[in-house]
């Protein structure tokens, strides 16, 4: 039996089932302890009473923090040990843990603080810390972390820290060196107390052989955020920031401090792709308290330099092998087996063939250049021509309209990613495929309801053959075309998102979920205000995701923004039900194909009320009328993607209910009867209702015109067309393309002076009244004049003016250049100081929906002590 | 779950599915498209300016034997009536060549400046009244009433008004192909082309002209004989713009019995269309024909049509153009081709050669409209019913026409001695109340 004195100091706060077998462990230690002081901080009766069952003496100091708790546990020592042992009430030791710290502390006189092998408390094979050091920058860092516990550590000795819960110290060191400062960050006092320790000449040991197995409520999140001053991320952030002022030299403190910003938001991307969000907040959280509580910092700085120099750390910090094989061991991770590998697949059961038959019944609109039937107009000639229009908040009409630019833009940013040198063909080849790829959202949906992939392709052929869609598609209402193609990817993504194991895949389906209802916005609000609520109804039915859930919410924000704005300034309310100018007009909802698809689709569905769960149906009918009757709101635009939603919720009802069909000639004859059904609507609804897409070159404008464009991006061009009324268009630079349009300006008329000095150069032009043209011309830019409608007359009038310089006949009608002299100013529209916002969120979510490591392994796993 | 519950659901579920189909019956009302007005704007319009293309052109000499001859014979008498203003140079009254009148200043409208030229020919191989408005210089236009084969000829009359040198295509449609000419007209120069090169022995062709720069004036001359006896003379300028709608006044019956008017149409479109065509007759005397004509292609009518006066209308599914060949039996054989005329409403000025005449006055409207008819000396009001035609005969230098409903008008010269039919024209440049929808 050791000789040495010691006195436990035992800190609680109200966990009094864990201070239980804290105590009891206690109680049962091999080496004699002289007292055992029961702190309670949190003033909780039960842990009080339970301190004085064991005998032990107990103190209600009030809630004070850790450093505190312990220094009033010493005070109240009736007689002073040599050493205390400091446990928490989360931590249980093995019988023998205190006599081989005593031991230890008994072999080597210099050895001044020995810290326990902490083992997990549930999983005690598992180490959770062996000895703690810094990074290089001085970030925390776990000598070893979740490894099982095989004895290959333990010849562990010297260390930089140890942590507190269990850590045995000697009392003269600890009054020498002050205990814990609590003006630290709770996570770097144990870090600075063991450093000071070694700055004062003393040694910090690990002795393996005591073991001790540690909850980590701190760090598992179950203490009251007051216990870390926040989360734990921003606990590890200051106390990173803390020990970097403690440790680094002076230069370079102040060197960080004042780079914080800049790290802060370089850091962001990479704690996307890691799915941890959160450590952006608090790394934010971090900065905005170093910058506030510098002068602490500096003050600790000086106290923990006065003790000695810190060169002789430098041996116990991370290596740079600890810190590549931690790396390392990230990737030793074996992948748990998803839920969803024991579906059926949509390539292992061949389904994914199927996926042609949508393009079949539309190979027509197999992409050849520029759509431009319909109303839609080409895109712009790149993808940095598209780019400056997308989310913007005024459009090129006149002298700049303060409109906003459609939400619809966003999936010709999409079009113009596909296929940056040519957007229009990108765009094309969106349509062409947008049908097989709601067919794979739909087999993705299905799987997660139906398990016979027979089936789920029949659902999904009945979703992307079904008159609706293929309606959309062969009359080229592409707007409401591509919502429904986005339609059944949310679902797929918000059910993921719903039934990810851990929060890594949970942020990672979120960020999908984000994106692809960000795109269902931009194309059918109404149907994205749908999905939100489905998404808000699965954050709080499913509380454990709901917090990262809620999240998908944001892009919607940040896409309709600009919609949102215009419709609050002006209190147009209906404009928010339309996304697009190219939006399809109201549609018929009670069509006959809406009467015979619906009609059948309920009748087939309600059988699944007799198998299905409660959650499927109430989820699935729920969706299904709510669509329907949301689909009555079309004051601008088509509800059409709505009636789709409705029908896709009611087709997997009723695979619902065929799939429990035992009877093999009904499942024989529905199959065949479905298939009969789907093919007709292929044939009728696709090949034969297709429209001529009227292929064309992307360019809108006279070559001359576009490379004169080129060269400055202000050129106007004024663009008559002969008719009752002439109608005179101001085009800015290489014309007018889709990405410019603006729904708005369609109910809202432009006010500009310019109005009425363009029509008076039209009329002068057409007049050929030189004299009165000349000074408009002056005070108004116009670089090219371009007759759009043969007119032989007008062009002879125009011909006749001699400040115009015949440039020739063109594709796109007779064109001249201005040569008069121009005095005027084109006015530049402000930039919206909300759209970097916008696209930051979107690019957020795009790296959250990024498969990386964290996603992909998808270990379930707890969260580390540090 | 339990079965009550499965079975509540399935009642809860039908019941909002059928809720929701309710719903569909509670359409919000949608919101109306703002439609942007047009601006009205007005400028100085360039100064007004007719041409009278000149006197008859004569191919082959007095005989016709002076091959490659091809002159001007003859002065044409030049009717003109002034509103206000006045013109940059007074004109002769007889012309021997292509005359602009060019008024000083910018005011607009036949009631500014309206002109006509008349010349009545007695030669051996050519005699009747040729009678033609003066019109504005065209850049581009039409002429329908060509004639060619045996006993016809067709001279086309070309004069460049602008001190610039212009280029004239010519495209020359025949029933079975067309071909191009390209003209070159000095600055103020005039030029006559025979067209028998170009149109073969073809009955029925058109004449497109398309100037490269500024407007010129071309005029159609037609020339028709039987044996060594001159049947008649005509001149006549482009006709008017295709429509799917004509209206062409004052066709009468004149020669019943020995000779056939004649409705050609032409239909410039790459679509062939059905034409409707209805002679509206006074009286009981009407006549409807429908007739297919063929995309870039002809379609003739021969009414069989008792004496009398009619008003033609012709309509279509696509734009036609149309003109009606009809020959005149008096002391004399002449022919004239009458033109569609476009409705016109407010004052209308018409100058009037001096021969006997008769103002053809139709409302092609549905209701009856009331027009004030006055020469240099009298006023008269006269009430046109609804689709129908008056003839009104008239004395004087001119007319000048106001009504405020839409009506068409035109000049028959029926001169014992030839016949001709003038179809005035609103002339005016673009400048005032322009409407322009700026976007």
């Amino acid at each position: 039996m050791g000789s040495l004195s010691v006195a436990a100091i035992v800190v609680s706060h109200a966990q009094a089932d864990l201070l239980e077998r804290s105590l009891a462990a206690i109680s049962e230690q091999s080496h004699p302890i002289q007292q055992v002081v029961v702190v309670e901080t949190a003033g909780d009766q039960r842990s009080v009473d339970l301190a004085i069952s064991y005998g032990f003496s107990v103190i209600e100091p009030g809630a004070l923090k850790l450093g505190a708790a312990i220094q009033a546990g010493i005070n109240s020592l009736s007689a002073t040990p040599g050493w205390i042992w400091v446990l928490h009430e989360d931590a249980v030791a093995e019988p023998d843990a205190l006599k081989n710290l005593s031991q230890a502390a008994e072999i080597s006189p210099s050895v001044a603080v020995i810290g326990p092998k902490l083992l997990e408390l549930d999983n005690s094979i598992q180490i959770q810390q062996l000895g703690l050091t810094v990074t290089p920058t001085g970030r925390p860092f776990l000598l070893v972390q979740r490894e099982y516990d095989q004895g290959q550590h333990d010849k562990a000795g010297d260390t930089l820290a140890v942590s507190t819960a269990g850590m045995l110290v000697s009392l003269g060191v600890w009054q020498q060196l002050g205990g814990l400062d609590d003006s630290s960050p709770v996570l770097a006092q144990d870090l600075e107390f063991c450093a000071k320790a070694r700055l004062a000449g003393y040694r910090v040991v690990v002795e393996a052989s005591a073991r001790v197995h540690h909850a980590g409520l701190s760090m598992q999140g179950k203490r009251p955020k007051s216990w870390l001053s926040g989360s734990f991320s921003q606990a590890i952030s200051r106390a990173h920031l803390h020990f970097a002022a403690l440790y680094l030299p002076a230069l370079m403190v102040y060197a960080i401090y004042l780079l914080l910003p800049v790290m802060v938001l370089f850091a962001i991307p990479t704690n996307l792709l890691a799915k941890r969000p959160g450590r952006s907040v608090a790394q934010f959280s971090g900065w905005i308290w170093a910058w506030f509580s510098l002068p602490a910092r500096l003050s600790a700085r000086r106290r923990f330099r006065s003790l000695g120099s810190v060169k002789s750390l430098k041996a116990l910090i991370a290596s740079k092998a600890q810190r590549s094989l931690r790396r390392k061991a990230k990737f030793e991770v074996e992948p748990e087996i998803s839920s969803d590998s024991a579906r059926p697949g949509i390539f292992r059961s061949n389904s994914a063939w199927f996926g042609l038959l949508p393009l079949i019944t539309s190979f027509q609109l197999f992409p050849q250049g520029a759509i431009t039937a319909n109303g839609i107009l080409p895109l712009g000639s790149s993808l940095d021509r598209l780019v400056p229009f997308v989310a913007a908040n005024s459009v090129p009409v006149l002298d700049a309209a303060n409109l906003p630019t459609d939400p619809f833009g966003w999936w010709l940013l999409l079009a113009g990613l596909l296929w940056p040198a040519e957007p229009s063909l990108g765009f094309a080849a969106l349509i062409f495929v947008s049908t097989a790829v709601a067919f794979f959202g739909s087999w993705q949906l299905g799987k997660h309801f139906i398990s016979k992939p027979w089936i789920i392709t029949l659902i999904a052929l009945g979703y992307s053959l079904s008159p609706q869609l293929l309606t959309l598609k062969s009359n080229l209402m592409v707007v409401e075309l591509l919502a429904a193609t986005a339609l059944p990817w949310t679902l797929v993504f918000l059910v993921r998102a719903i039934e990810a194991f851990n929060s890594a895949r949970a942020w990672r389906w979120t960020g999908l979920l984000g994106l692809a209802l960000a795109l269902l916005a931009s194309a059918s609000p109404l149907a994205a205000g749908l999905m939100a609520v489905a998404v808000i109804v699965a954050a709080v039915t499913h509380l454990r995701r709901g917090l990262i859930l809620i999240w998908a919410v944001l892009p919607v924000l940040a896409v309709l923004y600009p919609l949102l704005r215009f419709a609050i300034e002006n209190q147009a309310w209906a404009e928010l039900t339309r996304s697009s100018a190219i939006a399809s007009a109201p549609i018929e909802v009670l069509s006959l194909e809406n009467l015979v698809v619906l009609g059948a689709l309920m009748t087939l569905s309600l059988p699944a009320w007799i198998v299905g769960s409660a959650k499927n149906l109430f989820g699935l009918f729920g969706f299904a009328i709510a669509a329907l009757t949301l689909s009555t709101v079309q004051p601008l635009a088509s509800s059409a993607v709505l009636i789709l939603a409705a029908i896709l919720a009611l087709l997997i009802l009723a695979g619902y209910g065929l799939q429990n069909i035992r009877v093999r000639a009904l499942n024989v004859g529905f199959g065949l009867a479905a298939s009969s059904a789907l093919l007709l609507s292929g044939q009728v609804f696709g090949l034969a209702n297709q429209v001529d897409p009227n292929w064309q070159s992307s360019r809108v404008m006279p070559a001359l015109v576009v490379a004169a464009s080129e060269q400055d991006a202000n050129l106007r061009t004024l663009v008559i067309e002969v008719g009752p009324p002439i109608q005179a268009h101001y085009v800015w630079g290489s014309g007018q393309k889709l990405e410019m349009s603006s729904a708005p300006l369609a109910s809202q008329p432009v006010e500009s002076q310019l109005k009425e000095k363009l029509a008076q150069i039209t009329a002068n032009l057409i007049a050929g009244n030189r004299d009165k043209l000349v000074p408009l011309l002056a005070q108004t830019r116009v670089d090219f004049v371009l007759l759009a409608t043969p007119n032989p007359e007008v062009e002879v009038g125009i011909s006749s003016l001699d400040m115009l310089q015949p440039a020739g006949a063109t594709a796109f009608g007779v064109l001249w250049k201005v040569t008069s002299e121009n005095n005027s100013t084109v006015s530049i529209a402000q930039p919206d100081p909300m759209r970097p916002w916008q696209f930051g969120i979107v690019a957020a979510f795009a790296l959250l929906a990024l498969p990386t490591r964290a996603a992909i392994l998808g270990r379930r796993r707890k969260r580390a002590s540090r | 779950m339990k079965p009550a519950i499965r079975i509540l659901g399935a009642t809860l579920s039908l019941a909002g599915l059928a809720g929701a189909w309710f719903a569909q019956g509670l359409e919000l009302p949608p919101v109306q498209v703002v439609v942007e007005d047009a601006i009205s704007v007005s400028t100085d319009a360039q100064p007004m300016q007719l041409y009278c293309p000149g006197p008859l052109a004569e191919l082959g000499g007095k005989d016709g034997t002076d091959l490659g001859s091809l002159a001007l014979i003859g002065k044409a008498v030049l009717s003109y009536r002034l509103g206000q203003g006045a013109l940059i140079e007074v004109p002769n009254s007889r012309i021997d060549q292509g005359t602009s009148l060019v008024m000083k200043t910018g005011e607009q409208g036949s009631a500014t400046l309206t002109g006509a030229q008349s010349q009545l020919i007695q030669r051996p191989r050519m005699a009747g009244l040729a009678a033609t408005s003066c019109a504005q210089p065209q850049a581009e236009g039409w002429l329908l009433n060509g004639m060619a084969g045996s006993g016809f000829e067709s001279i086309l009359l070309l004069g460049n008004p602008n001190p610039v040198e212009v280029q004239i295509q010519l495209t020359f449609h025949l029933e079975s192909e067309s071909n191009s000419q390209l003209i070159t007209l000095a600055p103020f120069a005039q030029q006559q082309l025979s067209l028998a090169s170009y149109v073969a022995a073809e009955p029925q062709f058109a004449v497109h002209f398309q100037s490269s720069g500024q407007k010129v004036s071309v005029a159609m001359q037609n020339r028709s004989s039987v044996g060594l006896t001159a049947t008649g003379v005509e001149l006549k300028g482009p006709t008017a713009q295709a429509s799917k709608q004509l209206a062409i006044p004052g066709f009468e019956v004149l020669a019943d019995g020995l000779a056939k008017a004649s409705l050609r149409l032409f239909n410039p479109s790459s679509q062939s269309t059905q034409a409707l065509v209805t002679f509206v007759g006074s009286g009981t005397n009407s006549d409807v024909v429908e007739i297919e004509v063929p995309a870039s292609g002809f379609g003739l009518v021969l009414p069989e049509l008792s004496e009398g006066h009619y008003l033609v209308l012709i309509q279509s599914a696509v734009e036609l153009m149309a003109e009606i060949y009809n020959p005149y039996v008096a002391e004399r054989l002449d022919f004239a081709w009458l033109t569609p005329v476009a409705q016109v409403s407010g004052k209308t000025a018409i100058a009037v050669p001096n021969f006997m005449a008769k103002l053809a006055l139709s409302n092609p409207g549905g209701e009856t409209i009331s027009v004030l008819v006055s020469n240099d000396a009298v006023t008269q009001a006269v009430s046109v019913p609804a689709r129908s035609q008056l003839l009104i005969p008239i004395v004087g230098k001119y007319l000048v026409l106001e009504s405020s409903g839409n009506y068409q008008a035109a000049v028959i010269l029926s001169d014992p001695k030839g016949y001709a039919v003038i179809s005035p024209r609103e002339n005016a440049n673009l400048g005032s109340n322009i409407e322009v929808l700026v976007r």
